[in-house]
């Protein structure tokens, strides 16, 4: 039994705090973004926001960029632990090397050291979004702390109560997961273009053309789902 | 190698000191956790005493930094700054460094995106140039969610919104905002909640290894939560684990450059450094199924894995 885990250090940027910052700082947080997980549009708007400069020329320098590393990272990565072991590569690759290998376990130190550190990143994204939904404007520091207490008690009394949510969070991550990243932002940019007071010819030809994006994240999302729903049938 | 019987004499020490109902005795030694082959007891007793001090300590600092007695969320950040805490964070490393390295089976404990890859490429093939379409997949997939990525900055560019919310308001109307508020939010849920099930499981897996006794979750978790997980969401600005989050990314390229290390020095050949080192089922085994097994339906496993926030344990 293998355990695939996309570690998800959602909302980094906000806490963080990336107003004001330059165009490397910014290419390396993308980075540690993309890095643990493709799922980092929701985040998009404070990049944008909190760049420095922040034109679209600018933005799209640092998204190519860090997406472009982060890319070469994962296939590079990808290719070499599946030309190593072939047919036999595991779950989690690391598995593969051996004990005595220190080179290899300093790399494992890494990873764990990734998790601890992402979860209060990924926490503050969960709790701004519970805010939000409650609409709530003042931030007290005693209703965070509150808050923070509350959820945290949520959640982990979830863990421990529930035995496997692997169906809900594969169910959820693919289908969720591909619409943020593939079918919301389709939809948002179609949606402003038709309220711009006049749009040019290429962006009403993008417009047109992100459709195609949007089909494909809803073919993702279909896999991802059906994969889902085999590993408990 | 661990030992059951060496467990009691360590079992319950100052703060971790559980009732007995909680704590099980130790898995015979054909399970996974007890294959590998683990420091000296002493090495083991070195590490539990260094994070039980240091978990005193941070309570200690938890309580210096409480004034007048009364909880003040203004002084959560120079908590979490202590030493102390530093120190703990320190030891904790350094017990999961001698678990994970001590032990080959190290599934069950954590994994990333990232790291599961190839055998999602040996899924569908089993041939070197099975590489070939999977990185093709890769890259095209990464492309666009980058396309994606850019395509959400820009239209906050063309409505300047400042977040996902306020974008969807502006280009697709406020009715319907909610819809992406309860994704998102959702979304974050279900990765905090498989973070919290995995630290869960690591803590419960590092603590086996240091003292010999396998504590319930129920107890590991909750214990965790409420000692480390707690005090670092309530920072006010969590800037001061920028640093932490950068070092785990520059692990992974770290990660990189060992794997083409070891895999342009072949060391895991059969002739290799660490060729024999391994289970026959971890060790390299080539085939016939190259890049023509993209077309294979099993392909789309690794495509599955590349669907953005697809999170999984099989």
């Amino acid at each position: 039994m293998a355990l695939f885990v996309l570690v998800c250090p959602t909302a980094v940027v906000a806490p963080i705090g990336l107003r004001g910052v330059s165009t490397l700082t910014c290419i390396l947080v993308t980075c540690i973004l993309v890095t643990c997980i493709l799922v980092t549009d929701f985040n998009a708007p404070k990049f944008y926001t909190e760049l420095k400069d922040n034109t679209v020329p600018r933005y799209m320098t640092v998204v190519g960029t860090s997406f472009g590393i982060s890319i070469g990272l994962f296939a590079s990565m990808a290719a070499l632990g599946f030309l190593t072991f072939g047919g036999n590569s595991a779950g989690l690759i690391l598995s593969n090397y051996s004990p005595k290998d220190t080179l290899m376990g300093i790399s494992k130190i890494a990873v764990a050291l990734s998790l601890v550190f992402s979860y209060p990143l990924a926490f503050v994204g969960f709790r701004d979004g519970v805010l939000d939904l409650l609409k709530v404007k003042e931030r007290k520091p005693a209703l965070m702390n509150s808050l923070t207490v509350g959820l945290l008690s949520f959640v982990t009394l979830l863990a421990l109560i529930i035995p496997d949510v692997s169906f809900v969070l594969s169910f959820a991550g693919s289908t969720l997961g591909n619409a943020l990243v593939y079918i919301f932002p389709a939809l948002m940019f179609r949606g402003a273009v038709k309220k711009q007071p006049s749009p040019s010819k290429l962006q009403k030809f993008e417009s047109k053309a992100v459709v195609g994006t949007a089909l494909f994240g809803l073919i993702m999302g279909a896999v991802g789902a059906v994969k889902a729903i085999q590993s408990i049938m | 190698m661990l030992s059951p019987q060496k467990s009691p004499n360590r079992k319950g020490r100052g703060l971790l000191q559980f009732p007995s109902k909680f704590v099980s005795t130790y898995p015979d030694k054909d399970t996974d956790l007890s294959t590998g082959e683990d420091g000296p007891s002493s090495h083991r007793f070195y590490l539990f005493a260094c994070i039980d001090l240091a978990v005193k300590s941070s309570i200690v600092s938890l309580f210096w930094n409480e004034k007048k007695r009364h909880w003040n969320p203004e002084y959560s950040e120079q908590f979490v700054l202590q030493p102390s805490l530093f120190f703990y964070i320190l030891a904790r490393v350094a017990i999961t460094h001698s678990y994970l390295i001590g032990n080959p089976v190290v599934k069950g404990i954590v994994g990333a995106g990232v790291l599961s890859l190839p055998a999602g490429i040996a899924a569908f093939g089993n041939a070197p140039s099975a590489a070939v379409p999977a990185v093709a997949l890769i890259a095209f997939i990464g492309a666009l969610s980058a396309y994606g990525f850019g395509l959400t900055g820009r239209v906050c560019a063309m409505t300047k919104a400042t977040t996902y919310r306020a974008a969807w308001a502006e280009s697709l109307g406020a009715k319907s905002s909610w819809i992406s508020a309860w994704t998102v939010t959702f979304k974050t849920c279900c990765a905090i909640l498989a973070y919290s099930m995995i630290l869960g499981e690591t803590f419960q897996s590092i603590i086996a290894a240091a003292t010999g006794n396998v504590f319930s979750t129920w107890l590991v978790l909750p214990t965790i939560t409420a000692g480390v997980l707690l005090p670092l969401c309530m920072l006010k600005n969590l800037s001061s684990l920028a640093p932490f989050s950068l070092l785990g990314s520059l692990g992974m390229l770290y990660t990189a450059i060992a794997m083409f290390w070891r895999y342009i020095t072949k060391a895991y050949t059969v002739s290799g450094k660490f060729g024999s080192d391994l289970a026959p089922h971890l060790r390299p085994a080539f085939g016939s199924i190259g890049a023509s097994g993209i077309f294979n339906a099993k392909s789309a496993i690794l495509l599955g894995m590349l669907s953005t926030a697809y999170m999984a344990r099989k």
